[in-house]
């Protein structure tokens, strides 16, 4: 039975809360171990370059247990932990424990693959592994797990597809990884403030600019070249100029559109995400590697939903650092992914805002009914919750260092495992995820070429190269800071 | 003043708006409030104002896989004069 | 679900090509209509466009300067 919506409506029952209460949990058992250093997280499986096998994985805090121990603890705590978001939301859970369980196994292999020293060993590690050469892909193992992924979403018998999809959540999972990058981004803040807050101010005011361009001109070019009609062309330039798939939605939803609307449109913005992942991280390593900043920040602006902006600014970050490291420059791990997300997460901030806005003017002038009142709360009811839980991670963290709460020392011991080893699993989760639920066949489905084509242009014309310039006006010169080998 | 919150659907053809036994259909949203007005009318003959709200079922109306990227699709508020 | 009936005779409506126009027709009583209509443009979209991209042009070369003022110089 229908109920009124109230502020806390979806609480706990949306995917988007779950991220918030299970990263938050998380973040919250390494404050607590920082607090009392009682080992809470160190138990979290974390993978590493290999050249023996036996040591290609093992618990983030070494020697607390065996490799294969914390393999299966982390696949315990972590099934309990989604399980019960499953339940709260009223998924299946058997089969979503069948499928996640074939996900979580796929998702480790990929991972050991992927850590192959010759494969991705950065030059300052050569030694340590005994090894003289290696290939240096950066982000090896993502590519791995895209692809396994992608050979299920496109060439699985659809009822094995149907099955795996129950657990390829890959907005959830990312979503609780970008929580988990907040308590990283916050432990990088005590040691580098500064910064940190001008990679938050630069990353709103880029993503405010580009956004108020983005849009008009995705609309206008959809609507006057390609002769789409008001729904069409508002959801389009939504998905294509904001955030995916969840732009239109919250676009349908505000202009009250036919559901099949934004359906049809997702289905080719997850399509055209997965080909933005894989290509702009190796256009940008190639063409513009005197910006790292500036190139995350521009992932940010043009890759469309969180996932794959995620996905595309974790690769971008490994590339850059492998590249960087080859050349004698050891830059932090972390900040140029940072850059992506950070604009992604303003962006994402500003679909509730923008939802309200396009609800007001088809409300009010275009579909007038009289009686009809928009409500303010569409804001908050759109808002993202799980960017609550990354900027909740973030500060506490922060304020606990800088106000010398807790000992910096004691606060990396309880969190490197949540900001370090989780998050890095969970960013494997969503590629693997990723993979899953994008066919390629959507391409080919009745009536999406021309949507397709005008996709393809106003992305061409309009996002990448107004992104480009946007992300180096608001990012240019900024260089992460440096490490010692 | 009055509150409703109903079910609302779209199957292919019209809008659908459920509340326990009150069905009410349009073709589109603006019927949709007519057939309403209408039919509230004769339930609450001494409410001048009603308000009512829809919330598009989600899971029913959108595919499962699209749910993790947004919470809802839309929720409507409607002040129906009756008189 | 996110499928269209016909609103002639409520059969699921399929997308196929006429011409060069992708359209929904039933697969019963033949009923079609244009997947995408076409709309004319209106003056309020204008002013939506119009006004979006002037606070955005504004916006961008305001904050522009002031990033650059008190974050970029602190990096050239």
């Amino acid at each position: 039975m229908a109920e009124e919506r109230r502020w806390y409506t979806g609480m706990f029952s949306t995917e988007d809360w779950w991220a918030f209460w299970i990263g938050i949990f998380f973040v919250f058992l390494g404050i607590v171990a920082a607090a009392t250093m009682v080992d809470l997280t160190g138990w979290i499986v974390s993978f590493g370059n290999w050249v023996d096998i036996t040591k290609s994985f093992g618990p983030a805090h070494k020697g607390l247990m065996s490799p294969l121990a914390s393999l299966v603890v982390s696949y315990v705590v972590f099934t309990i932990a989604t399980a019960i978001g499953a339940k709260a939301m009223g998924w299946d859970v058997k089969n979503y424990l069948k499928a996640w369980t074939v996900i979580f196994i796929l998702t480790t292999i990929a991972y050991i693959i992927g850590q192959y020293g010759y494969l991705s060993a950065t030059s300052n590690k050569w030694e340590k592994l005994g090894i003289t050469w290696s290939l240096q892909i950066g982000g090896a193992y993502y590519i791995i797990a895209l692809i396994i992924g992608l050979l299920i979403g496109n060439f699985a018998p659809s009822g094995f597809k149907e099955f795996m999809k129950r657990a390829a959540r890959p907005e959830w999972y990312i979503k609780i990884a970008i929580v988990c990058l907040g308590a990283k981004l916050g432990l990088k803040a005590i040691e580098a403030t500064g910064f940190a807050m001008h990679l938050l101010f630069a990353g709103v005011c880029a993503t405010i600019a580009a956004y108020l361009l983005f849009w008009p001109l995705a609309y206008t070019v959809s609507r006057k070249l390609f002769n789409l009609s008001r729904e069409w062309a508002a959801c389009l330039a939504s998905g294509i100029s904001i955030c995916g798939v969840s732009a239109a939605i919250a676009t349908a939803g505000s202009i009250r559109a036919r559901p099949i609307v934004p359906v049809m449109i997702s289905s080719l913005i997850v399509v055209f995400a997965v080909f933005e992942l894989v290509i702009l991280p190796a256009v940008l390593v190639t063409t513009w590697f005197n910006e790292p900043i500036a190139a995350g920040a521009s992932l940010g602006l043009t890759v469309k939903t969180d996932g794959a902006d995620a996905a595309a600014g974790a690769i971008l970050d490994q590339l850059m650092i492998s590249k960087a490291a080859s050349m004698g420059i050891h830059w932090d791990e972390g900040w140029i992914l940072a850059s992506a997300i950070m604009t992604k997460i303003w962006i994402d901030m500003f679909i509730g805002v923008w939802a309200f806005v396009l609800a007001v003017v088809w409300v009010y002038y275009f579909e007038r009914k009289p009686g009809e009142k928009v409500q303010k709360m569409e804001i908050w009811w759109r808002f993202p919750k799980f960017v609550i839980g990354y900027f909740v991670a973030m500060f506490a963290i922060m304020g606990l260092g800088l106000g010398n709460v807790i000992g910096f020392e004691n606060l990396e011991f309880g969190l490197k495992p949540i900001e370090g080893a989780m998050r890095h699993f969970f960013f494997m989760l969503t590629f693997t995820s990723i993979g899953i639920v994008t066919d390629f066949r959507a391409l080919r489905q009745e009536g999406i070429g021309k949507l397709a084509v005008a996709y393809a242009f106003i992305l061409a014309v309009i996002i990448i190269p107004i992104g480009w310039f946007i992300a180096w006006l608001f990012h240019h010169g900024m260089m992460p800071p440096t490490v010692t080998p | 003043m009055k509150t409703i919150t109903f079910d609302l659907y779209h199957d292919g053809v019209k809008w659908i708006a459920k509340n326990g036994q009150i069905i009410v259909s349009g073709e589109t949203l603006e019927e949709l409030d007519e057939n309403l007005k209408l039919k509230l009318k004769d339930m609450f003959e001494d409410e001048k104002t009603i308000k009512v709200n829809m919330e598009l079922d989600y899971r029913e109306m959108v595919p499962h896989w699209m749910w993790q990227y947004h919470p809802y699709y839309f929720y409507r508020t409607v002040y129906l004069e009756l008189d | 679900m996110a499928e269209e009936l016909c609103p002639n005779c409520g059969s699921l409506m399929e997308i196929v090509k006429k011409e060069d126009e992708d359209i929904l027709r039933c697969t019963s009583c033949g009923y079609e209509r244009p997947l995408i209509e076409y709309e004319p443009w209106d003056p309020m979209e204008g002013k939506l466009v119009k006004w979006t991209i002037v606070l955005g042009v504004i916006l961008t070369i305001l904050l522009a300067a002031v990033v650059h003022m008190t974050i970029l110089s602190q990096y050239s």
